[in-house]
């Protein structure tokens, strides 16, 4: 089967769980006799060539021109048939075209697909809740508060400035490019739940989990005896979606006891794009609570082993749903329970009790307890341990990929 | 301010009564004869500005002043000024101090004396001075305004002409306020260009002149808001004339006033827009707005209507797409500010089957937006595989022209007038359509089920309804507008229907001539051509199994009428009434009741 991957960026140049996602599936389709992929990624323009959009990394990869923003999702690409697009779908003559995200692309490539290569199969994964929500596509009210359900009328509310038909004419437009989509991909039941609300055919959405290269899964940490399990480590980037400042905070509550036999790390990177008030408060509630709490800044991918060896347990803070985070995958693969908010798609990942702890979304206190409760209760260490999955790995996410494909028959053109 | 008040009479009695002089004219003597440079007194100008009196001149003469007015006499604020010009004419070496200007608060409305003293206390008195009224630099005191358009007195009354347009054959509008105490006006003359007098006591139309109550209540305590007024004069007049307005007193007085026409060369609508624009405060006068059409507007803006010259301007045409062989149906979209929407509905028509063979017309009516419109049908064309034209032309010919020109490039024999804010909840609409129009009895013209983006109706069906609101209009209201539909999906007969969706057939559409472009910008005229098609016996029906969204824009709000595109609905809506009454086109009630 031949494959062409879509994605909205490319891993070497933009590193987020999405690419990676996109850019793992295309590898591991690639590697696997019998099939061949390709990879097309959107790319900056000065990574790109003068007079074309298109521009092949190599054989196999390609960069491709877009600025769809998120309001919009439209790309003023030439889509006709002699198109430098429509030249690079007739080269590799997929069977199947798979677009892991359409943000930056544009929604229109959906369509110019279809038409050049009437007889390819169009899947497209769902990541965050970019056709429903304009807000970055995080369900996330602009005032903060978390959004059950989007609609034109309460979608106004969040952006003052436009009208409810804006925001119809939004889901209109994006729903006429999903109408011709053969089979969705959502790697978690939450998000798929969401966008079966509203308004894609359950029957056409599969839950596929993104796969992760094969790790050993590692030995806990070794400790003395009489020693607790007290090492809390943060993987992730630092802003206010993921909720760092919340994780801080409730740190910083814990009794003078407890932290004396505990300890915070924090990884990632992504504060300096952050605005000046959430850098300070940051670096405050770093400094006041600089004994326990380490900000170690960036970290890479295969660093993540060594690192992961000293840590007991794997915090998140998102203040949004998320949908299936990387890290959780993560933290499972290396053998380590997660502590996290009890919403959307971590809640979905990780089981309460069993293979890590849930606390209230965007509660410190909440929070607090919970780590006082990680580090205290007898025998729940060794329970978590036991109830860890078994990751996704690449090659089950590339084989439920192929699978999918195969079982896909080309859609009716739904109205 | 300190303020004199003298008996004038027995004050000036101890001297002989002085000769009044007229100051303004020339410069006049004044003291001695014999003095070198003789001493000469001129008054350059003098004014009222709200309650200020100023009076400019100069003298070379060693004088006080002061002013009197009515019976009072007033201390003066005196600046001196420099005047080189005086002192050439005079032969003085210098004209440091010569020049001066006099100030005085009063609200008196009376006439105003200036009085000079000598060293010796010789007085003398001007005539009363000619003062001109200017505008308050800090008042937004709208009669003062009207330089040497006014007439004022305390004693009588106080009328001001503000504006007025020359119409050429078509008469004189002449907007302003008066107010005169009981008893005391005779009739108010209109003196046209050619010498004809008229009688137009009767003609003026009354306004809201809230503005003017709050400024002269304090004068005419039984001034009313409604002492404005509008009259159409069927004197015909052109902007060079100079007609003059005579106020005929009970006491045998005659004022005349300046009638300042409009030297401003603008027709068509931006005329209409001008004198409607001028209309003060119609809210205030909502129950006589029929009446104001009737009467002074309506005929005068239907004459302007009808003189725009007719659109003879080249049409662009072009093609997107593969145009289809033998089109049967052609949809007409004109497209006026926003273009975007053309991407959304190429996005909903791209998978239905109908449209690779209908002829999807978008009419640019727009300049503006001609390159744009373009530019994305050329972006988006392959993206949705639609075959489609625009036509463009070089002008906004409105909602009407713009449908009369898409008709008239119509490839189909069926048309399909569309709103491009209207969008199909699913394909195969057209085709419903289509079989209802050849199918249902006697049907003239189709329409679907139109809903908003929450499904709630849109349009159902329009019906003809008077509002008491605004008495003596027709106004169109479409029932169940903004509620559930709750069917049934069997056709149904409509007194009318909106165009944002009406299918017909287009030999029916020419036989009705159209859509009137009389209907100025827009609005009435697709009840205006329902009633067309009604008139011919033809039968409306509505065809819920066809449904589309209508994201009708922010519409205008006639419950409050504040601006000229409002008055100019109520224009249309008269212009509709007018040709209901007068048998063009069907009485609406005759196919249901209007509702009361």
């Amino acid at each position: 089967m031949r494959v062409l991957v879509f994605s909205h960026g490319h891993p070497t140049f933009s590193k987020g769980g999405g690419e990676y996602a996109a850019y793992y599936l295309y590898k591991g389709i690639d590697e696997t006799p019998g099939h061949e992929a390709w990879f097309a990624a959107r790319g900056e323009e000065k990574l790109l060539h003068l007079g074309t959009p298109i521009a092949s990394l190599n054989k196999k990869e390609y960069l491709i021109s877009g600025n769809a923003d998120i309001p919009h999702l439209t790309t003023w690409l030439p889509l006709d048939d002699e198109s430098d697009y429509a030249h690079m779908l007739r080269t590799i003559r997929p069977d199947v075209i798979h677009f892991h995200h359409y943000v930056h692309l544009g929604l229109e490539l959906i369509r110019a697909a279809k038409r050049i290569c009437p007889n390819a199969r169009i899947v497209l994964t769902l990541h965050e809740y970019i056709a429903i929500c304009m807000n970055s596509g995080q369900m996330v009210k602009t005032d903060g508060r978390l959004c059950h359900q989007a609609s034109p009328r309460e979608c106004s509310q969040c952006f003052p400035d436009r009208t409810p038909e804006t925001f119809f004419l939004r889901e209109r437009y994006i729903k006429s490019f999903f109408s011709i989509v053969d089979e969705f991909v959502s790697p978690s039941e939450f998000l798929r739940d969401r966008y079966i609300a509203w308004g894609i055919p359950a029957e056409r959405i599969s839950v596929i989990e993104n796969g992760l290269p094969p790790t050993t899964r590692l030995a806990p940490r070794p400790i003395e005896k009489g020693k607790i399990r007290g090492r809390f480590a943060y993987f992730g980037q630092i802003n206010p979606f993921k909720g760092v400042d919340v994780v801080l905070e409730a740190f910083a509550q814990l009794p003078d006891l407890v932290k004396s036999q505990i300890s915070l790390d924090i990884f990632g990177s992504g504060l300096k794009n952050q605005s000046i008030e959430y850098q300070a408060k940051f670096a405050a509630l770093l400094d006041e609570n600089k004994g326990y709490i380490h900000y170690h800044g960036a970290y890479e991918p295969h660093e993540m082993g060594r690192i992961m060896a000293d840590v007991d347990w794997v915090l998140m803070g998102s203040v949004w749903w998320e949908n299936s985070p990387l890290v959780i995958q993560e933290a499972y693969s290396h053998g380590r329970p997660v502590i996290c908010p009890d919403i959307g798609g971590m809640a979905e990942k990780v089981k309460n009790g069993v293979t890590g702890l849930h606390y209230r979304a965007r509660d410190h206190i909440s929070l607090a307890s919970t780590v006082e409760k990680a580090i205290s209760e007898e025998g729940l260490y060794d329970r978590l341990l036991a109830g860890i999955p078994k990751a996704s790995t690449i090659e089950n996410c590339v084989q439920a990929h192929l699978r999918l494909y195969e079982s896909v028959e080309l859609a009716n053109v739904h109205s | 301010m300190r303020f004199m008040n003298l008996n004038l009479k027995k004050k000036v009695k101890k001297f002989s009564m002085p000769n009044l002089v007229d100051v303004q004219t020339a410069p006049v003597s004044i003291g001695s004869d014999t003095a070198t440079p003789p001493q000469r007194l001129k008054v350059d100008k003098a004014v009222r500005r709200g309650t200020k009196i100023i009076i400019d001149g100069w003298t070379n003469a060693d004088v006080d002043f002061s002013l009197i007015i009515g019976v009072s006499e007033l201390r003066v604020h005196r600046e001196a000024s420099s005047r080189a010009d005086v002192a050439k004419h005079l032969h003085m070496p210098s004209g440091d101090g010569l020049g001066f200007t006099l100030t005085v608060e009063s609200t008196i409305n009376e006439p105003l004396t200036l009085v000079w003293t000598d060293l010796s206390g010789i007085r003398g008195l001007s005539m009363p001075l000619t003062c001109a009224l200017e505008p308050s630099a800090n008042e937004d005191f709208a009669p003062a305004e009207m330089l040497g358009n006014v007439f004022d007195d305390t004693a009588v009354g106080a009328l001001a002409i503000d504006h007025s347009i020359a119409l050429g054959a078509n008469g004189i509008l002449i907007y302003g306020w008066h107010h005169f105490r009981k008893g005391k006006l005779a009739s108010l003359q209109l003196h046209a260009a050619d010498g004809t007098i008229l009688d137009i006591t009767d003609s003026l139309f009354p306004l809201a002149r809230d503005d003017v109550m709050r400024a002269m209540q304090a004068r005419f305590d039984d001034i009313s808001e409604f002492c404005g007024f509008i009259a159409h004069i069927n004197s015909p007049t052109n902007k060079l004339d100079n007609p003059k307005l005579e106020i005929r007193l009970v006491d045998g007085t005659r004022e005349h006033l300046r009638i300042p026409v409009s030297k401003e060369d603008i027709s068509g609508i931006p005329l209409i827009k001008d004198l409607l624009s001028r209309v003060p405060a119609a809210h205030r006068i909502q129950a006589r707005l029929f009446d104001l059409f009737d009467q002074h507007l309506g005929p005068v803006i239907e004459k302007i209507s009808q003189a725009r010259p007719a659109f003879d301007g080249a049409i662009i045409e072009r093609q997107f797409g593969t145009a289809p062989e033998n089109p049967k149906i052609s949809v007409i979209v004109p497209l006026y500010g926003r273009y975007d929407f053309v991407r959304y509905q190429l996005a909903h028509f791209a998978d239905d089957i109908e449209f690779k063979n209908i002829d999807l017309i978008y009419v640019i009516d727009d300049p503006k937006i001609i390159t744009e419109t373009n530019e994305l049908a050329t972006i988006y064309q392959p993206v949705f595989n639609l075959p489609f034209r625009t036509l463009s032309y070089d002008c906004n010919l409105g909602f009407a022209g713009a449908n009369n020109v898409g008709v008239s490039r119509a490839r189909g024999e069926t048309i399909v007038l569309l709103n491009s804010d209207v969008l199909p909840r699913e394909h195969g609409w057209v085709t419903k359509l289509k079989n209802a129009l050849d199918h249902l009895p006697e049907a003239g013209m189709v329409g679907p089920l139109l809903q908003f983006a929450d499904d709630s109706v849109q349009h159902a069906g329009m019906v003809a309804k008077r509002d008491t609101r605004l008495p003596g209009f027709i106004l169109n209201i479409h029932p169940g507008k903004g509620q559930p539909w709750n069917g049934p999906d069997t056709p149904h007969e409509c007194q009318m229907l909106t165009a944002a969706c009406i299918m017909l057939e287009k030999a029916h559409y020419l036989a009705a001539g159209g859509l009137d472009e009389g209907y100025v910008i827009g609005d009435f005229e697709d009840s205006d051509l329902c009633l067309a098609l009604r008139k011919q016996g033809k039968r409306l029906w509505l065809v819920p199994q066809a449904k589309l969204w209508h994201l009708e824009r922010q519409s205008q709000n006639l419950g409050s009428i504040s601006s000229y595109r409002q008055l100019l609905t109520l224009f249309n809506g008269w212009r509709f009434y007018r040709k209901i009454q007068d048998g063009k086109i069907a009485d609406p009630a005759q196919f249901t009741k209007v509702k009361a």
